[in-house]
C-alpha cells in the first residue's frame, strides 16, 4: 500500500469538502444563526490538518500511480473520513446529540440514502439542514469523482478510482481521459440541479427549499427541509417537477451526453433505458389502479401520488406526497418489488441497478434457449453490444452478495425486536439507498428508535450500498490485506 | 497483354493458367523456391523466386511496361502494400489486389474510392458467397446469372430421367413455351456443346436456358421447378463464406444498400430462420456476437449422427460452405437424403463442379470459378466485357458494342461471320433488350452479348476491334 499517496489524496479530497461546508457559512448568516459559525469551522479546521499532514509528513510520493489495492482502501476511506469530520457539526451544535446517530445520518446523507434519525426536521437550524442536504449532492455524483474531476489541477493524473465508486458494473468512459469524463459528469450534474432549482421557485418555492430539495432530488437523496417531505407542497406542479426530476436522476447520466451530443440513435438502442422506463410506467400504472379503488380521491390526483411514488422508491430517492405506509396492500407490494430494483448505472441512484437486472434477465432467458438448441452458442447482448461473460459472473455475484447482505441486514434489525416488514425493508432501504421503508420505517416514521449497534450496522450497510458492495466487502478479505 | 502475378498460390496457379491459355504474357512471382522450380517446369510463363515486396525486383521483373499487377498473396497486407508500391512508381498497370478480410473490404464495397492506388478488390470469397445468395434469390434451382440490363436470366436445368426436356429436340422444346427461350449451351460429361436447333438432349444433361427474367419464373413452372420460399434455411459452415451469407440472408450487414441485397429483400416475404452449423469455438462465439438474428449451433458435422441430431431434415434450404470441399458434397448429398428440399455446395476445384453435377444437389458453387470470373471480368473491361464464364472459363458471355468502323452494321446475324460455336444471346438497342433472331440486322452503337469459347475470343477481338 502505498501509504503517503494515500494520505496526501485523502487530504486534498478533505479539502474539497471543507469548501463545501463552509458553503453553510453564508446560509447561518442570512437565516441569523451566525452563533453556529463554529460547528463547521471545527470540522473545516480538522480537514485542514490532514491535508497539512498529508502535505507535510508524508513525503512527496515518487510515483503518484496508485496501486488497485491502494484505490479501493482509499476510496473506502475517503467516505468514511469525510462522514465522521461532516457528522461534527450535528453533535456540536447538540441537534442530534449522540455521535452515532449523527454519523448515521451523515452517512446517510452521503450515500443519498435519506434515512433520518430527525423527528422534527422543521425544528433543525437552516444552516445544518442545508449542510444535511449538501451531503447528499457531494455523495450523489461521488466524492470520488468529484476529486477525479480536480486532480489535473492539482498536478495529480491517471488515478483509476472512479470504478470504485462509480454506479454501474463499469466506468462508460465516453472520453478519453478519466478527469475529462468526471469533469462532464459533473457539469451535467450541476446544470440540471440549476435547472430544477429554477423550476421549482417558478411554481412558488423559496430559494433555500428550491436548494435543498434539488440537491435531494438530483442526488436521489430524499432529506426534505420538511416533516411531511414534498408532501408539504400540495402544488401539483412542484410535485411532478420533482418526479421528472427523480426520474432523470436514476437515468445513465451518460444518456444527457449522448443527447446533447444528438446521438438520439444509440439512446433508442439502450435496453437499460428502454427497461427502466418501462419498469417506472408499469409500476406507476399499477399503483394508480390500486389506489382507484380504495382511497378517495380523483384520478388524476391517484395518478400523480402514484407516479411520484414509483419515481421515487424506484430511483432510490425516498421522498414521499403520501403516507404509502397506509396505501392499498397491492400497492405497497408493488412499491416493495421496486426496492430490489433501483436507478440506472451511471446515475446517482442505488439499488442492484437496471443494468445488472437486465443482463441477468437476458442471460437467464439464453439458458432457456439452450435448453432448446443444446449445441447452440448465444451471446447475451445489452443496448446491442455483447455482453462478456466475466460482467455476467460479476452481475450474478453482486445479485447474490446483495441478496445476502439484505438477509443479513434483516437478521441484525430483527434482533432488536423488530418485525418482518419492519425488518427486510429497513435492510432494502439501507442498502438500496432509498430511505423510507414500510411499517416502522415507513415514510411517516423514522430511524430514531433503533439501538446503537443497529444505527452502526444502517449505517455501513449504506456504505457498502453506496460503494456497489465489492469497494466495501473487499476490505474484509483476507486476500486484500495479504502482501 | 503482359501481366505480373504476385504469389503462386493455387489462385495465382488458376489465373496464370488462364492467361497463358489465352497467349497473354505472365510473370509469377513467388517466395517458395521449391514452388518456383515446380511451376517453371509446368507454367509457360517467367517464374521469379522473391517475396515480391522489393521495388527493384519489381522493376527487374517488368511492371513497368506490365498491363495488370495482380496480388495474391495470403496476407492482404502485402497485397494492398505492394500494390501501393507499384502504384507508386508507375503509371501503367492497373493494380488488382486480394483482400479477403471483409472489414477492409465493407466500407470500399460502399464508397468505391481507390485506397493507394489499389484499382480493384478482390475477395474471391465474397464472390462466391455473392454467387451463392444469387442463387438462393432465385429458388436454388441452378447459378442463375442475369444478363441484359438484368432484364434476361440464364439459368441451368439438369436433365433427370422424368424431365420433359428428355431426348427430344431442342426446336421442339422451344415450341413448348409460349415465352421466347434460347437454349445456347448443354453440358454432357465433359463436353461443352453449343446446341443448334436439331441437337437431341439426353438425361444427365445440363441445359442452360435463356429467357426473359419476367417469363422465366413460367418456364420454370412449367418444367415443375417452382420457386420455393426458403424459411429454415441452414449454413453448415460459418467460415468467411458462411458467416456474409448467414449475415445477408439474415438481413443484417454492413453493405445492406447493396443491390443485391436490396433484390434479397424483395424475395423475402416473412422473416428467415437462419441457423449456422460451425465446429470452432471461437468461430461460433464470433458469429453470435456479431449475428443476431442467426442461431449459432456449435456442431461437428463430420460426427456420427450429427445431422440427424441436428434435425437438419427439417429445413428448407441447406449451404454446405465449410472449407472442405469434400465435406460440403457429402453434406449437401446427406443433407438430401434428410429430407432438405433445395441444397447448395461450395466447392473450391472446378473439377468437382463435374462431380457435383451428377450428384443429388441442386447448385454448386466453385471458389475458382468465381474467383477467375472476378479476374477476366477485370481484364476485359475494354470494348469487350466479361459477363459470365460457364464451365471452368470454357465459354465466356461477352458484351462489346458494335462500332460503326467494324463492318459488322448493317448485316444480318446469320451473315455476320461470327466463329464457330458462338452465338449472340441478347441486343440492348437503344435501352431495349432484345432476343436476336438469325435475321435481325446489326446497327451502330447495338451492345450485344455473346457466348463463345474461350479459343474463339481471339478472332472476335480481331472480328470486332480491327476496323473494317
Amino acid at each position: 500500500m502505498n501509504a503517503s499517496l494515500i494520505l496526501r489524496v485523502l487530504g486534498v479530497l478533505l479539502l474539497i469538502v471543507s469548501g463545501f461546508l463552509l458553503l453553510s457559512l453564508p446560509v447561518a448568516l442570512y437565516y441569523g444563526e451566525i452563533h453556529l459559525a463554529w460547528v463547521f469551522l471545527v470540522p473545516v479546521g480538522i480537514n485542514l490538518l490532514v491535508f497539512a499532514a498529508g502535505r507535510l509528513f508524508a513525503h512527496r510520493p515518487k510515483d503518484t500511480t496508485l496501486s488497485v489495492r491502494s484505490g479501493y482502501l482509499l476510496v473506502a476511506l475517503s467516505w468514511l473520513a469525510v462522514t465522521a469530520t461532516g457528522a461534527l457539526p450535528f453533535v456540536l451544535s447538540g441537534t442530534i446529540p449522540g455521535y452515532t446517530d449523527a454519523f448515521f445520518e451523515t452517512m446517510s446523507g452521503f450515500t443519498t440514502t435519506g434515512a433520518s434519525i430527525l423527528t422534527d426536521v422543521e425544528a433543525v437550524a437552516k444552516s445544518l439542514l442545508f449542510w444535511r442536504s449538501m451531503t447528499h449532492w457531494l455523495g450523489g455524483m461521488g466524492i470520488v469523482v468529484l476529486t477525479v474531476a480536480i486532480f489535473p489541477l492539482l498536478g495529480i493524473g491517471g488515478l483509476r478510482l472512479m470504478d470504485a465508486e462509480a454506479p454501474g458494473p463499469s466506468v462508460d468512459k465516453f472520453t478519453p481521459r478519466v478527469s475529462q469524463t468526471a469533469k462532464i459528469l459533473w457539469l451535467l450534474y450541476i446544470g440540471l440541479t440549476l435547472l430544477q432549482v429554477l423550476l421549482l421557485m417558478l411554481g412558488g418555492m423559496g430559494l433555500f427549499d428550491a436548494l435543498t430539495h434539488a440537491f435531494g432530488t438530483m442526488a436521489t437523496g430524499g432529506f426534505s427541509t420538511r416533516n411531511s417531505s414534498v408532501g408539504h407542497y400540495r402544488n401539483p406542479y412542484l410535485q411532478v417537477v420533482v418526479t421528472v426530476f427523480m426520474l432523470l436522476a436514476g437515468a445513465n447520466f451518460t444518456v444527457y451526453y449522448r443527447l446533447l451530443r444528438g446521438r438520439l440513435r444509440s439512446l433508442l438502442q439502450d435496453s437499460e433505458l428502454k427497461a427502466y422506463l418501462a419498469v417506472f410506467f408499469v409500476a406507476a400504472a399499477v399503483i394508480t389502479v390500486s389506489l382507484n379503488g380504495l382511497l378517495p380521491g380523483s384520478f388524476s390526483e391517484h395518478l400523480r401520488a402514484a407516479s411520484f411514488q414509483a419515481a421515487s422508491i424506484l430511483t432510490t430517492t425516498g421522498f414521499s406526497t403520501e403516507n404509502f405506509g397506509h396505501w392499498p396492500h397491492l400497492a405497497q407490494t408493488v412499491l416493495f418489488a421496486l426496492m430490489f430494483i433501483g436507478g440506472c448505472a451511471g446515475s446517482t441512484g442505488g439499488g442492484v441497478k437496471v443494468v445488472r437486472l437486465v443482463t441477468l434477465f437476458r442471460q437467464a432467458s439464453t439458458e432457456l434457449r439452450y435448453l432448446v438448441h443444446p449445441r447452440g452458442i448465444f451471446s447475451v447482448r445489452v443496448s446491442g453490444q455483447t455482453v462478456r461473460k466475466n460482467v455476467i459472473y460479476g452481475a450474478y455475484a453482486f445479485f447474490f452478495l446483495y441478496l445476502g447482505l439484505i438477509f443479513a441486514t434483516m437478521v441484525v434489525v430483527a434482533t432488536g425486536g423488530y418485525d418482518l416488514i419492519t425488518s427486510i425493508t429497513a435492510a432494502l432501504a439501507t442498502l438500496g439507498n432509498i430511505g423510507p421503508g414500510l411499517a416502522l420505517v415507513g415514510p411517516k416514521a423514522n430511524y430514531a428508535h433503533f439501538p446503537d449497534y443497529i444505527t452502526w450496522w444502517l449505517a455501513f450497510v449504506m456504505l457498502a450500498g453506496r460503494l456497489e458492495l465489492y469497494t466495501v466487502l473487499l476490505l474484509f478479505t483476507r486476500e486484500f490485506w495479504r502482501r | 497483354m503482359k501481366a505480373v502475378i504476385l504469389g503462386a498460390g493455387s489462385v495465382g496457379v488458376q489465373v496464370a493458367r488462364q492467361l497463358i491459355s489465352e497467349n497473354k504474357e505472365v510473370i509469377l512471382i513467388e517466395k517458395s523456391a521449391e514452388l518456383c522450380q515446380q511451376l517453371s517446369n509446368s507454367l509457360d510463363c517467367l517464374v521469379v523466386n522473391d517475396e515480391g515486396r522489393n521495388p527493384l525486383l519489381l522493376k527487374k521483373a517488368g511492371v513497368a511496361n506490365a498491363d495488370f499487377f495482380i496480388a495474391l498473396t495470403g496476407s492482404d497486407e502485402v497485397n494492398l502494400i505492394t500494390c501501393g508500391l507499384v502504384g507508386r512508381e508507375y503509371r501503367g498497370p492497373a493494380k488488382i489486389a486480394r483482400v479477403r478480410n471483409p472489414y477492409y473490404i465493407s466500407q470500399l464495397d460502399l464508397d468505391h474510392l481507390p485506397l493507394w492506388g489499389v484499382d480493384h478488390m478482390i475477395n474471391p470469397e465474397r464472390e462466391a458467397a455473392k454467387a451463392i445468395l444469387n442463387a438462393v434469390a432465385h429458388g436454388a434451382i441452378g447459378e442463375v446469372v442475369a444478363l441484359g440490363n438484368e432484364r434476361l436470366r440464364l439459368q441451368p436445368i439438369r436433365i433427370g430421367a422424368d424431365s420433359p426436356f428428355k431426348d427430344r429436340t431442342i426446336a421442339q422444346i422451344r415450341a413448348d413455351f409460349q415465352h421466347p427461350v434460347l437454349v445456347p449451351v448443354i453440358l454432357r460429361d465433359d463436353e461443352v456443346i453449343v446446341p443448334s436447333g436439331g441437337t437431341t438432349i439426353e438425361e444427365e444433361d445440363s441445359v442452360y436456358l435463356l429467357g426473359e427474367a419476367s417469363n422465366m419464373e413460367a418456364i420454370l413452372a412449367q418444367l415443375g421447378k417452382t420457386r420455393q420460399e426458403f424459411r429454415k434455411i441452414a449454413v453448415i459452415g460459418g467460415g468467411r463464406i458462411g458467416s456474409y451469407v448467414a449475415e445477408q440472408l439474415s438481413g443484417r450487414g454492413a453493405g445492406r444498400r447493396g443491390p443485391l441485397t436490396l433484390l434479397h429483400r424483395l424475395f423475402r416475404p416473412a422473416k428467415r430462420a437462419i441457423t449456422v452449423f460451425e465446429q470452432s469455438i471461437d468461430k461460433c462465439k464470433h458469429l453470435s456476437d456479431t449475428l443476431p438474428d442467426v442461431l449459432v449451433n456449435h456442431v461437428d458435422v463430420t460426427e456420427e449422427r450429427a445431422l440427424e441430431e441436428a434435425q437438419l431434415g427439417s429445413y428448407d434450404l441447406a449451404i454446405a460452405a465449410t472449407g472442405n470441399q469434400e465435406l460440403n458434397l457429402v453434406t449437401a448429398v446427406q443433407a438430401k437424403v434428410l429430407g432438405v428440399r433445395r441444397t447448395i455446395a461450395l466447392v473450391i476445384k472446378n473439377d468437382y463442379l463435374d462431380v457435383a453435377s451428377r450428384l443429388p444437389i441442386d447448385v454448386t458453387i466453385s471458389l475458382k470459378e468465381s474467383l477467375a470470373r472476378t479476374i477476366l471480368s477485370i481484364i476485359r473491361r475494354g470494348v469487350i466485357r466479361l459477363l459470365h464464364s460457364i464451365a471452368d472459363s470454357e465459354l465466356e458471355i461477352l458484351e462489346m458494342t458494335i462500332e460503326k468502323s467494324t463492318g459488322l452494321v448493317g448485316k444480318k446475324i446469320r451473315d455476320a461471320g461470327l466463329p464457330r460455336d458462338t452465338l449472340i444471346l441478347f441486343l440492348i438497342r437503344e435501352g431495349e433488350t432484345l432476343l436476336p433472331e438469325g435475321d435481325t440486322v446489326l446497327k451502330a452503337r447495338d451492345q450485344i452479348g455473346i457466348i463463345t469459347r474461350k479459343s474463339s475470343i481471339e478472332k472476335l477481338e480481331e472480328r470486332f476491334l480491327n476496323h473494317r
